[in-house]
């Protein structure tokens, strides 16, 4: 036999590499594209009745804490603005008070999760999340 | 002296000796995608997750309404301006009695809208909604 034919034979016994890389970078290109990595927490939030009755007696008999998110970290707790780092302790002494939630205009819902983090954490039980109030000259 | 034949097969040879560990490499790569990654349908809209301490695991195939920075809410491919999507979360609500709603909103979503958007569902018959979070990065 001549040397072209077993050259020839001993290529036809090796399987060709190339396809299989080919099918491997497209894969792997595929899934580099497709998957993504940020995992998903939930937090359960409890919608606000729209000023119901109920809602508003439950509020009256408890001694109050007014915290109102001002935003830019800045919080304001019975008309004193503190910045957020400052007001676990201050709620903490006043654990027993019904936490009312107010939202003010410029706060953003970041804000609004880093306060309902806080109270989560301070375990407080008694917190009510204000609901919207209609403004004339809102959209 | 060599053939042409026996110098270029020496040369493939060679080559595909060469690529070996590059093969290797590109495996190990593909699976550890296939196996750390998970395959979703990516968000409607490119929204900035909120941060939360809550480890609360989430399931990614309940239904999601998305609201951006604007206010505009995504729900189930389509998109609603100001309150139009009330009826169609009314007829999906109806459908699904037991349905979870989750709610995927922009963290620089103003806080006035965002109370809106809840006084909106407390009108729909909802009293508990889920809000999907992620974890804060390390360091931040």
């Amino acid at each position: 036999m001549s040397s072209i034919a077993q050259q020839y034979k001993r290529r036809k016994l090796m399987i060709s590499l190339t396809p299989l890389i080919d099918v491997v970078f497209i894969l792997l290109i595929f899934f580099m594209l497709a998957s993504s990595f940020a995992k998903n927490h939930s937090l359960e939030l409890n919608i606000p009745a729209n000023g119901t009755a109920n809602a508003k007696s439950d509020i009256i008999q408890d001694d109050k804490t007014r915290l109102k998110i001002l935003g830019e970290g800045k919080i304001e707790i019975n008309q004193t603005t503190y910045v957020f780092s400052e007001i676990s302790s201050i709620l903490l002494k006043q654990k027993n008070n019904r936490l009312l939630i107010e939202v003010g205009d410029q706060a953003i819902a970041q804000d609004m999760v880093q306060v309902m983090d806080l109270v989560s954490k301070l375990a407080l039980e008694k917190v009510s999340l204000l609901p919207y109030k209609k403004k004339e000259n809102m959209e | 002296m060599k053939s042409i034949a026996q110098r270029t097969a020496k040369k493939a040879h060679f080559t595909e000796e060469n690529v070996l560990p590059m093969i290797n490499v590109v495996f190990l790569l593909l699976i550890f995608f296939m196996i750390a990654g998970h395959i979703s349908a990516s968000d409607p809209v490119d929204l900035e997750a909120l941060y939360s301490e809550s480890e609360t695991k989430t399931d990614d195939n309940e239904v999601t309404i998305f609201v951006d920075q604007s206010g505009l809410v995504y729900f189930l491919d389509n998109t609603y301006k100001g309150e139009t999507f009330k009826s169609p979360i009314a007829h999906h609500l109806t459908a699904n009695p037991n349905a979870i709603l989750r709610l995927k909103v922009d963290s620089n979503l103003n806080g006035q809208k965002m109370l809106k958007l809840l006084s909106i569902f407390r009108e729909l018959g909802l009293t508990e909604v889920t809000l999907v979070t992620q974890l804060p990065e390390a360091g931040s």
